[in-house]
């Protein structure tokens, strides 16, 4: 139950701390979790149309995992070099996520490595996900029940 | 008349045949789909297996384990030769001690927590301020109102003892020269802190092994199946049913005390007051700031993980808003742990059950949970409840005395 998939796990022992943008080139691409650009949504500003996937599917509660998110312009072009920040937490219980999760790796063609993700209660959640880029600011609220 | 009469007849053959149904249908789950969820999620039947710990490579050896238990009942691992860690952690107390607050060599600031199932989580103490089971048994060593031993001591107490000398030689190599007095040198201080933080690995590695074991919630929640169809345990009264049905929903305590340890292993502020005449405690804003600098943590030289990847430590949460925050304990065992709360500042259940009951504001920070609104007997079913979560440890009778 708690065991990361073989593959993913090797990646993830591979993703040093300080190591800041690692490059697209030296990642086990296929062992990230595959956004479906299908499931896009659209920013609140509609400047954005962002797809993510979770590692751990379904997501559990008490568990730290990664997302990879895939960020797209109004037109369907990969967004890079954009600023990723993760906010969130629950609204009924007035307090935010466990974890300080950040965007830690441009994986290329839009998408971006979301580590430290963790919920740890059970109920109504809400993950945001801020972009800034030359495209402008905006925010997607993502609704999750756990 | 007879018109109405006739209708009293269709009416109770009606009635009959409904009754005849009801007889042949199976019975009906007293839990609904969610609750029966909520139910298992609870159960040690959810538990999964021990995580691994790369920041320890013999968290697992059958030599660490029997080297630590002996670590773990020596008192001469102290400044005074009385106190060793099963002065507090008392295997016949669920390896606390039945304190408010800890007595080593002077009484202490915080209640003794219990180690069985400590394994499964990714912070030690009541702030968090250690990341490692390991890393958590340098701390009372070394503490001045605990153990008051230094790490040169300790080493000296390995290399001076042919068991003790023998089992870590097999796990971790030869022990280096030691110092006879304090290290003089960076290389005398860097081998007496290896050996410090390997003869805690070896402590670490025998309190893997205090896990908990079946209880009558286990059983019961066993009995429900996973569609809840079985006939229900009838061990388990209607009382404690429905303190059951209350922690998991209107009392909400399941927010927090979740999984199958009732713990999510996260930090909250609860409005707890202060013990009397002690100032209120900063909680677990300093303790992310005291892990962060630790020389035991994930990122240190001592970690055995070469990649040091340490996932909860890089994205761990810091900052002022955390103020107050303690870390939810497990629910498992109360019988022996009282008494409660991060300064042992409630004796019993009853009090810990109005505390949250009420929920005042907090005197720092501010109360995360809400006034519940419960009447006296609805506290009472919840107390019934949390006693069916006692049960003997899972874990060999060998273990729990002194070698």
């Amino acid at each position: 139950m708690n065991a990361l998939p073989p593959l993913l796990f090797l990646a993830l022992s591979a993703t040093l701390p300080a190591a800041g943008a690692l490059a697209a080139g030296a990642l086990a691409a296929e062992a990230w979790p595959t956004p479906n650009p299908d499931n896009a949504q659209v920013t609140e500003l509609g400047r954005y149309r962002i797809s993510y996937a979770s590692a751990l599917e379904p997501i559990e509660i008490n568990r730290i995992h990664i997302w990879v998110a895939q960020v797209m312009d109004a037109d369907g072009n990969p967004v890079e070099g954009a600023a990723i920040s993760i906010t969130g937490g629950m609204p009924d219980h007035d307090h935010g996520l466990p974890t300080a999760p950040r965007a830690t790796a441009y994986l290329g063609e839009g998408r971006y490595l979301i580590e430290g993700m963790k919920f740890h209660m059970g109920g109504a959640w809400e993950v945001v996900l801020n972009v800034k880029s030359g495209t402008g600011d905006d925010a997607l609220s993502i609704p999750l029940d756990l | 008349m007879g018109k109405d009469l006739t209708g009293l007849i269709v009416l109770l053959l009606a009635l009959a045949g409904a009754g005849a149904a009801h007889l042949n249908a199976p019975p009906t789950s007293p839990w609904s789909d969610d609750e029966l969820k909520a139910i298992q999620s609870l159960s040690l039947d959810a538990l999964p297996p021990l995580p691994s710990v790369p920041s320890n490579a013999v968290a697992d050896h059958p030599v660490a384990q029997r080297f630590g238990h002996r670590l773990f009942f020596d008192a001469r691992l102290s400044a005074n030769g009385a106190v060793s860690c099963a002065t507090c952690h008392q295997p016949a107390l669920r390896f606390t001690d039945g304190l408010p607050r800890a007595v080593g060599l002077a009484v202490g600031t915080f209640n003794t927590m219990s180690l069985v199932g400590a394994a499964y989580s990714p912070w030690f103490f009541w702030n968090g301020r250690q990341d490692s089971l390991w890393g958590q048994a340098t701390a009372p060593l070394e503490s001045p109102i605990e153990q008051g031993v230094s790490r040169a001591e300790a080493a000296r107490l390995i290399a001076g003892d042919p068991i003790y000398l023998a089992a870590y030689e097999t796990l971790f190599g030869p022990l280096p020269p030691l110092p006879s007095e304090a290290p003089a040198t960076k290389q005398e201080e860097a081998a007496v802190t290896k050996a410090f933080a390997n003869l805690a690995k070896a402590i670490a590695a025998y309190e893997r092994l205090l896990l908990p074991g079946e209880t009558r919630f286990d059983r019961y929640a066993a009995s429900l199946g996973r569609d809840g169809a079985k006939a229900p345990d009838a061990q388990f009264s209607h009382q404690e049913a429905e303190g059951l049905r209350l922690f998991i929903g209107k009392a909400q305590c399941i927010n927090c005390h979740n999984g199958p340890l009732f713990t999510n292993h996260e930090f909250h502020n609860t409005g707890v007051l202060p013990a009397i005449g002690a100032l209120p405690d900063k909680g677990r804003a300093e303790g992310a700031r005291l892990v962060l600098e630790d020389p035991f943590n994930c990122f240190s030289v001592h970690s055995d993980d070469p990649a040091k990847d340490c996932p909860e430590l890089r994205f761990m949460r810091t900052g002022d808003d955390l103020v107050a925050a303690q870390k939810t304990p497990s629910l498992r065992n109360l019988e022996g742990t009282a008494p409660y709360m991060h300064a042992g500042q409630m004796g019993t259940l009853a009090e810990a059950l109005d505390h949250y009951n009420r929920a005042r504001n907090a005197i720092v920070g501010h109360n995360e949970a809400k006034p519940l609104g419960l009447l006296p007997y609805e506290l009472k079913r919840l107390e019934a409840f949390l006693n069916t979560l006692d049960g003997p440890l899972a874990t060999a009778p060998e273990w729990l005395a002194p070698p």
